[in-house]
């Protein structure tokens, strides 16, 4: 095995005069969880589709497992479970026939007795055991989200792409959803898209943060959460004019944001270099004619760079 | 294992589950629907025709039969094909199969065959032979022709039947899989079907070699097409149409499948 799932160099689609991908290029470590984030419209479900063989870049090169998607993307496949964005089966089937179905598409699949075990574990695990019988028709978009990931998984994939796989689910369905791709992923490379940034904060070690086509950030989580810097959360009391301005002059303060909070005037200073505001920041307090009454550090979040980096009016 | 092997490996299984899929569909409601519908509308539509009209020139009862055996499938095999394959291209499902290791080629091909393997079975060969057994009993037709043709013979002409159907279901599938409306797609084999079914256009000598000297009724032959003619002991001078017809199925199919291989899902 490679020491990435998925390589792609310099992808790029376009529809007549709309971009769809622009040069993107990206690397997916084999064996981690990474979430696939950016706005609607920024590309993600046509990555997606160009790695599983569906859509044809119109210039670039993309490897998954190895293989180049369109010289070898049969054998890939072969290695890949794949859940579409808003996934459309065959309606006459049941939900057993249908994973039964996909799970014969793949070689070296079971026979018999043991690919019946096989289909009724994997229903057991997406919690559908009671509605094997079910036709698709009659299922609700959960339900009809957790047979597509079944559907996915049954052939014990190597890589796993799911788009958006909690969409329309509801909080109780979305954890279960969450749980199942953690679950994945000690055996599996899994690559999914999502808009939850609570959910890939939870199970993700890497995100890939698409827009406009282009990746603008990669790598592993911390790494990607290092470009939001840190947030203190400062309180104080008295004449912080001076304090203030002596404050902002820093070069490792990014921004500084007060509020009045009654007598008390709070501050998130953000900070661009944690090290040497770890080192300058308290000896700076102390300084001055005011009272501290409230010093922490906020944790960092995925959302914060998720809209530094994609900025909040994009989102569609 | 070497690498083409595990393609060739690959592809088969992913060929034979789409094809198993289809034929497995067959074998369930869709199946049991198309069995009653075609033993209903063939048996009922041909026992009225040959109940009540006076026959002059012999076994049109089977003329009947054959034609119906025709029209028919021929009618329902372009509108179920226009609708699987361009249905299953908006729906999405085409994709989501095409997500699996499920060569191209071989997914047109599994679903245009298993497609024509059922309808063949349903609307063909199972009315067929029905009115195959109780055609002969019936008393104006006894009359003119006391002996009923020899089954071996019928049942070459149910398999020259299944092959139009075929010719019919590649060019469904080409046009859809180019145009991908199925309106536009039944519409223009529809009128195909008129083309070659109507004596009165000129044909041209070409077209000897389509199934147009098949399935239309030459009035020099007393009303039979070739396919009745063959079933009534005339020895059969259509080869050239058969092989005809085989050859531009299996290009429809192959120029469907070249074109579904540049389609973005």
């Amino acid at each position: 095995m490679t020491d990435y799932a998925i390589e792609a160099r310099s992808l790029s689609k376009r529809y007549r005069n709309v971009h769809a991908l622009d040069g993107l290029s990206l690397d997916v470590a084999a064996g981690s969880i990474c979430g696939f984030l950016g706005p609607n419209g920024a590309g993600k479900s046509t990555t997606m589709k160009i790695l599983m063989g569906l859509i044809r870049p119109t210039s670039g090169h993309a490897f998954v497992l190895g293989h180049e998607v369109g010289k070898a993307g049969l054998v890939a496949r072969a290695r890949i479970g794949y859940l579409p964005q808003d996934p459309v089966f065959p309606a006459y089937l049941t939900v057993r026939g249908l994973v039964t179905y996909a799970a014969r598409l793949y070689p070296g699949h079971p026979a018999g007795q043991a690919l019946r075990r096989r289909v009724d574990n994997m229903l057991e695990q997406v919690g559908l055991a009671d509605k094997a019988r079910r036709r698709l028709a009659g299922l609700s978009g959960g339900e009809r989200q957790r047979v597509g990931v079944a559907q996915a998984l049954i052939a014990d994939p190597d890589l796993v792409i799911l788009d958006e796989p909690s969409a329309g689910l509801d909080p109780v369905g979305r954890r279960a959803m969450i749980d199942l791709i953690a679950g994945i992923g000690g055996d599996a490379t899994v690559f999914y898209s999502t808009h939850i940034l609570d959910d890939v904060e939870r199970v993700s070690d890497s995100v890939v943060m698409l827009n406009h086509g282009k990746v603008v950030a990669q790598g592993p989580l911390a790494s990607v959460l290092e470009v939001t810097g840190q947030d203190y959360v400062i309180g104080l009391r008295g004449d912080t004019t001076e304090l203030r301005a002596r404050l902002t002059a820093q070069p490792w303060v990014s921004t500084l944001v007060a509020r009045n909070r009654g007598s008390v005037e709070q501050w998130q200073v953000q900070v661009s270099d944690a090290g040497i505001a770890a080192r300058q920041l308290v000896p700076m307090l102390a300084d001055g004619d005011h009272s501290v009454l409230q010093f922490h550090l906020t944790d960092r979040r995925l959302e914060d760079a998720y809209l530094q980096l994609i900025g909040g009016t994009d989102e569609g | 294992m070497k690498a083409e092997t595990i393609v060739l490996r690959t592809s088969a299984t992913g060929t034979w589950g789409v094809l198993r899929g289809e034929l497995q569909r067959w074998m369930g409601r869709r199946g049991l629907f198309h069995l009653v519908l075609w033993l209903t509308v063939v048996e009922w539509l041909l026992y009225t025709a040959v109940a009540t009209e006076n026959q002059p020139f012999g076994s049109l009862g089977f003329e009947n039969l054959i034609n119906m055996l025709v029209i028919f499938p021929v009618m329902a095999g372009m509108v179920l094909t226009a609708a699987a394959v361009c249905g299953d291209y908006h729906d999405g499902t085409t994709g989501w199969v095409l997500g699996k290791p499920v060569p191209r080629g071989g997914y047109v091909a599994a679903s245009v065959a298993g497609l024509w393997f059922g309808l063949a079975a349903t609307a063909i060969v199972v009315p067929g032979l029905v009115a195959y057994w109780w055609l002969p009993r019936v008393e104006p037709y006894r009359f003119v022709t006391p002996a009923a043709p020899a089954l071996g013979r019928f049942l070459v002409a149910l398999g020259l039947l299944s092959i139009i159907l075929a010719f019919f279901m590649g060019a469904t599938a080409l046009l859809s899989i180019v145009i991908r409306r199925r309106g536009a797609v039944v519409a223009i084999v529809a009128w195909l079907l008129l083309m070659l079914r109507t004596p009165i256009l000129p044909y041209a000598d070409w077209m000897d070699h389509t199934p147009s000297r098949l399935i239309r009724t030459d009035t020099s032959l007393g009303g039979w097409s070739h396919v009745t003619e063959y079933i009534h002991d005339v020895p059969f001078d259509a080869i050239p149409a058969v092989i005809g017809t085989i050859a531009l199925t299996v290009a429809f199919v192959a120029g469907a499948i070249l074109v579904f291989r540049r389609l973005d899902f």
